[in-house]
């Protein structure tokens, strides 16, 4: 375990740290969900999914380790795409400063959980330019 | 390649990202693909002319200005203008004016409190164009007082810091829903030393308004963070600010800048003189600075009761932000209600029943004085009282506004018809300046054994009609004359007749300067005595001011419906006591102290109650066509046009149905989509706009540089090729309950026929504007935009307007249909009441601008008629409107935009229920997909009923659209043509080419890794 945390690279940190953000965007879109914010239980998941990746490139990153960090980037954003779907009627009421399609109330969640999505994907595309583990020689 | 590895897989990252974007960002692009359309301007059908007469004129809706052209535009906007200012001169009701301190004649330098004299609330917050301190077009209201030569302490003024929110790009006035607000004493002492020489009057602006969503609070924090109270009640921060003003100045005139009848007993106390002026749009406070001045003399009254303590009204206890929950919402949830937008938690049972506003306070006043009902009791009184006493409850009676003239009126004579009583009066102006004069007619009817066994409730007093006289000179009389529709003196009967009824014995016609007024009228005819005003002192009435006759019982006059439907019983389910019995007991006048409502009614709802809840209800019919047997009568074309149906009556169902079944059975969800932009219904006619609004349409006029009208040059294939020259945002007229406080007809039909006008110029099919719902409470956040207490008063005054707007070309969509009373929980609140009380109540406020006034649509409510949504309800939007009312308009929801699959789980999208109850097209859903959400249902389950409901749907559309300014510059051998907007091939291209170089920089990945092992 040791010798793993040794081996690994400022670009796994950089998706540790991506994770981080995506679980407390997690945590907002709980909050989000429980004010009858409209959206998708699979937004969840799918950063649930990315966080596990990026777990299991701790203990693995072998010959596909490329395609697992691939995972996260493409999942937090889809995340949230799948907020800001879900979003968009509260964020369409404020702009137009009506009350039809969503709840305005919920806008600074919606901006909130897009805002650290979108942090925690770019933050984890770019491990996937570098290599996470040092090389070994 | 193999060094690349790195890049291949970051890229991977970059581009898959993107395609995930992309695919969810173009799902939802599709969804509100009218929203979008709208904001790019984009046309998604063209008319592609054909070869017709091209001497015939087919401008069917001409403007009463004149060609659609610049220099005719600047006309619409100064009738526009006036209308606005007129309403306020008409509207504005004078309710206090000691000493004639008013008018203002020869003062000129005054001051101005209240955060409101700088942040006035212009409109409450929901549909239509906002008017905001960064608006242009309008005028503040220092702009009027400057206009009428007042010189305004601008020391005091600047003094003001604007909230955040203060130029009203969201949300509105920046107090919505509340009383608070106002600058605090520390800022007021600050302010009286800045005061000068501007001590010849002080003008205090005080305001509430609510806002979509947001009733006013029944209760919240006061100013000095102890008290609670009220938001209508006065707030500590206005009390000091009255006082100080009040020790500083001679002179105190308030302006009740508010949508909401505002508590204002102790405001009197700090004030010479008071003006309820209401919203007042963008230019109304020229019609304020008017009377101030003594320009105008007021005319206007009051649409709504100002009792001294709002919550008195027996309809609070169960509504607003105080609505009771089902005692059992949570087992509610659990069973139906997985997503969490069943919203059906939440109940309002309506125990005021009738008694709404001055048909309470009146009421119980006239059994007071008469001694029966118990109605002297204390239950219901003011906190304190012994006993319950009229003046101590109100401030200003419904109907109250006062003249700087005074005037009389005598009945000259009553003829009592069939059918009608047309009663002549003439009224004198016995003052010294000339004024217009309000001739209000009230009557009282029966309420004998026969009521009191079958539970027939009556209003001691209710408004049946009124007129209004033109400018009277000093000492100039006219003779008035005001016909009354018996129809508005008959009771429901929902126990034993199941229909209307005209009670047998003495009925009174009276007239009076306010309802209490009329009603002592009443009493003093009858040899009553004890009666008082609204202050206590006591009075006597005057019995040659009301008009006496007989009638026997007769449940016959209404059996039948105009539209010779038998009237009976729809809304039984709608009592709570037909669910569960006894649980609810509804305010009656035969005993005040056993009915009053004096704790919240909630219920643990049973079974049958949230099968209802759940909105599964559709079952289809057991003689319902196949599916495929109505899909086979689609396609066939008949040559009918758009510009041919126009003079095709709505009863020749053979030929609309042979014009709808020329399209694909896929192009008929469309004839349900509606959103600011409505689609092309396939072939059958364009897309549209529609607009929205109750005092103001929502959107702009636009005059094209090419074509120099409102229409934009097209070239030979129909394209659009012609750019704006001139746009013009769309008025803000007074708030509802200003212009319906004119009592004057002919303002109501320029209120129509202003916003009709400006329709026809944006070239809007329809228009939600005719705000018709019931003030059930003083708290209901939409106050603003609807008319009044008094369900007649609402039915009287839609009808001018309503069949104004229709003359222009486009119609009018009064809403929300019907019982759309709070804003609170209003999606989805179960509301249980008598039969009585809606068909008096909310219904017959709707039943003027719809069955009399014949408006071209409508829009439809949030709320429950009892378990079931208003939209899903057969009893109201079949059974009543169609069929005993013979509407034939198009019926649309309230909001529901659907989404698709996605969240397909909310009480308003139960389609197939809403389809099946006679609702036709569903708000905000311009990609229709609620109905195609039905149309794979009813193909899948064989159901060709929904289907054949859809066709309905879309022939009530066509037949709206037909007979509108859409057809304007149609020809009968002209073809629609559906576009598809460049930017969903776009989208389509982006997410092509993303998928594509996704999977290259996968397989590219996958290579250079391949590689880099094998070299490793």
């Amino acid at each position: 375990m040791k010798e793993k945390l040794k081996n690994k690279t400022i670009a796994y940190w950089l998706g540790c740290a991506a994770a981080a953000v995506a679980l407390v965007g997690l945590i907002v879109y709980g909050v989000y969900k429980g004010r009858a914010g409209e959206g998708t239980g699979w937004v969840f998941a799918l950063i649930i999914i990315g966080i596990a990746a990026q777990v299991a490139l701790f203990f693995y990153d072998g010959k596909f380790g490329g395609f697992i960090a691939l995972v996260p980037p493409i999942l937090y954003f889809l995340a949230m795409a799948l907020e800001l779907s879900g979003g968009v009627g509260n964020i369409a009421d404020e702009i137009s400063d009506i009350v039809m399609f969503g709840i305005r109330e919920l806008v600074p969640l919606n901006y909130a959980v897009t805002a650290l999505l979108g942090i925690a994907g770019i933050a984890a595309i770019v491990p996937c330019f570098m290599t996470r583990e040092k090389q070994t020689v | 390649m193999r060094k690349l590895s790195k890049l291949w897989f970051g890229l991977t990252a970059v581009l898959a990202s993107l395609l995930c974007v992309a695919i969810v960002g173009t799902s939802v692009a599709y969804d509100y693909a009218g929203v979008i359309n709208d904001a790019l301007d984009i046309q998604t059908s063209k008319i592609v002319k054909g070869e017709a007469d091209d001497n015939a004129d087919n401008i069917y809706y001409k403007s009463s200005f004149g060609d659609f052209n610049e220099e005719n535009l600047k006309k619409l906007e100064a009738a526009t203008r006036e209308q606005n200012i007129a309403e306020m001169r008409e509207g504005a009701a004078l309710l206090k004016n000691d000493k004639n301190v008013l008018p203002l004649k020869t003062e000129k330098k005054i001051s101005v409190f209240g955060f409101s004299a700088v942040q006035p609330a212009y409109q409450g917050s929901s549909a239509g164009n906002k008017v905001t301190n960064n608006t242009a077009e309008k005028t503040d209201l220092k702009a009027a007082l400057a206009k009428e030569g007042f010189e305004v302490n601008e020391t005091i003024l600047n003094a003001y810091t604007l909230p955040s929110k203060a130029n009203g790009t969201i949300g509105g006035h920046p107090s919505a829903g509340t009383g608070a607000g106002e600058e605090t004493p520390a800022f007021y002492d600050a302010r009286l030393t800045e005061v000068d020489d501007y001590t010849d009057a002080a003008i205090v602006v005080l305001s509430r308004v609510g806002a979509e969503g947001k009733d006013m609070a029944d209760d919240e924090l006061d100013d000095d963070g102890t008290t609670r109270l009220s938001s209508l009640a006065l707030h500590s921060n206005e009390r000091e600010m009255l006082k100080k003003v009040r020790n500083r100045f001679e002179k105190v005139i308030v302006l009740l800048n508010v949508g909401n009848p505002m508590e204002v007993e102790e405001v009197k106390t700090y004030c010479d003189a008071m003006l309820y002026m209401g919203l007042p749009g963008n230019y109304g406070f020229e019609g304020v600075a008017e009377i101030l001045r003594g320009k105008v003399n007021p005319s206007g009254h009051l649409a709504d009761t100002y009792a001294v303590n709002s919550l008195s009204a027996p309809a609070n206890v169960n509504s607003g932000t105080s609505t009771p929950e089902f005692t059992n919402a949570a087992q509610i949830s659990e069973q139906i209600d997985e997503g969490g937008s069943e919203n059906a938690s939440w109940i309002s049972f309506q125990a005021e029943s009738i008694y709404i506003g001055y048909r309470y306070y009146e009421t119980r006043y006239a059994d007071a004085i008469a001694g029966v009902g118990n109605a002297s009791d204390a239950v219901g009184a003011i906190a304190g009282a012994t006993s319950w006493k009229y003046a101590d409850e109100i401030s200003y009676p419904f109907g109250y506004g006062l003249s700087y003239t005074k005037f009389t009126q005598k009945i000259d004579s009553v003829n009592v018809g069939s059918d009608e009583i047309e009663m002549k009066v003439t009224v004198t102006n016995s003052g010294s300046v000339a004024g217009k004069s309000v001739v209000q007619v009230y009557a009282q009817t029966p309420y004998g054994k026969y009521e009191k066994d079958n539970k027939v409730e009556k209003s001691a007093i209710s408004l049946v009609g009124f007129a209004k006289t033109k400018e009277l000179a000093a000492g100039a009389g006219e003779q008035v004359t005001v016909t009354v529709d018996k129809y508005l003196l008959a009771s429901y009967d929902y126990i034993n007749e199941k229909g209307y009824i005209l009670s047998g014995g003495d009925y009174y016609l009276a007239i009076g300067e306010n309802a209490h007024d009329a009603l002592n009228n009443v009493l003093a005819a009858q040899g009553r005595t004890g009666m008082t005003d609204e202050n206590g002192a006591s009075v006597t009435g005057d019995k040659d001011k009301a008009y006496k006759f007989s009638q026997t019982h007769d449940a016959n006059k209404y059996r039948m419906s105009t539209n010779d439907v038998r009237v009976t019983n729809q809304f039984d389910d709608c009592d709570l006591n037909y669910f569960i019995k006894d649980s609810g007991k509804y305010l009656s006048r035969n005993d005040w102290k056993a009915t009053f409502p004096t704790s919240q009614t909630t219920v643990a709802a049973n079974d049958d109650m949230i099968k209802l809840l759940s909105g599964e209800t559709y079952e289809t019919p057991k003689d319902a066509p196949t599916y495929a047997s109505v899909e086979a009568q689609f396609g066939k074309d008949s040559g009918l046009t758009l510009a041919m149906m126009r003079d095709v009556p709505y009863e020749d169902k053979i030929t609309w149905r042979k014009f709808v079944l020329q399209i694909k059975i896929e192009d008929l969800p469309n004839g349900t989509a509606e959103g600011f932009t409505c689609p092309a219904v396939g072939t059958l006619s364009p897309s549209f706009k529609v607009g929205d609004g109750c005092d103001s349409n929502m959107g702009s006029i636009t005059i094209y540089e090419k074509s120099g009208t409102t229409r934009p040059n097209t070239d030979a294939d129909g394209n659009v090729d012609d750019t704006a020259k001139v746009k013009r945002t769309n008025l803000r007229y007074c708030s509802k309950p200003t212009l319906t406080g004119t009592f004057n007809t002919e303002l109501y039909a320029g209120r129509g026929k202003m916003m009709g006008e400006e329709s026809l110029w944006s070239n809007l099919m329809e228009n939600y504007n005719v705000g018709a719902d019931v003030h059930r409470t003083p708290f209901g956040g939409r106050a603003f935009e609807y008319m009044s207490e008094c369900p007649n008063l609402a039915y009287l005054a839609a009808i001018p307007e309503v069949q104004a707007m229709e003359k222009t070309g486009s119609h009018a969509a009064p809403k929300h249909f019907a019982g759309n009373d709070q804003e609170t929980h209003r999606e989805g609140v179960a509301c249980f009441f008598t039969e009585q009380g809606f068909r008096e109540g909310a219904l017959r406020a709707f039943e003027g601008a719809l069955k009399v006034g014949k408006a071209g649509g409508l829009m439809q409510s949030f709320e429950r008629l009892g378990c079931t949504w208003a939209s899903a309800s057969y009893a109201m939007n079949t059974q009543v409107l169609r069929n005993e009312w013979g509407w034939k308009g198009n019926i649309v929801t309230d909001a529901a935009p659907a989404r698709g699959a996605t969240n397909f789980n909310g009480y308003k999208n139960h389609a197939k229920e809403v389809l099946a109850a006679g609702t036709e097209q569903f708000c905000l859903d311009s990609n229709a997909g609620h109905a195609k959400e039905v149309l794979a249902w009813a193909k899948e389950n064989n159901d060709g009923y929904l289907v054949e409901c859809m066709i309905n749907a879309t022939i009530s559309w066509e037949y709206a659209i037909a007979n509108s300014v859409l057809v304007n510059g149609m020809s009968s051998a002209d073809k629609i043509v559906q576009i598809t907007p460049w930017w969903k091939n776009a989208l389509i291209a982006v997410i092509v080419s993303l998928s594509a170089l996704t999977a290259a920089a996968l397989a590219l990945s996958a290579v250079s890794k391949v590689m880099k092992e094998k070299e490793a």
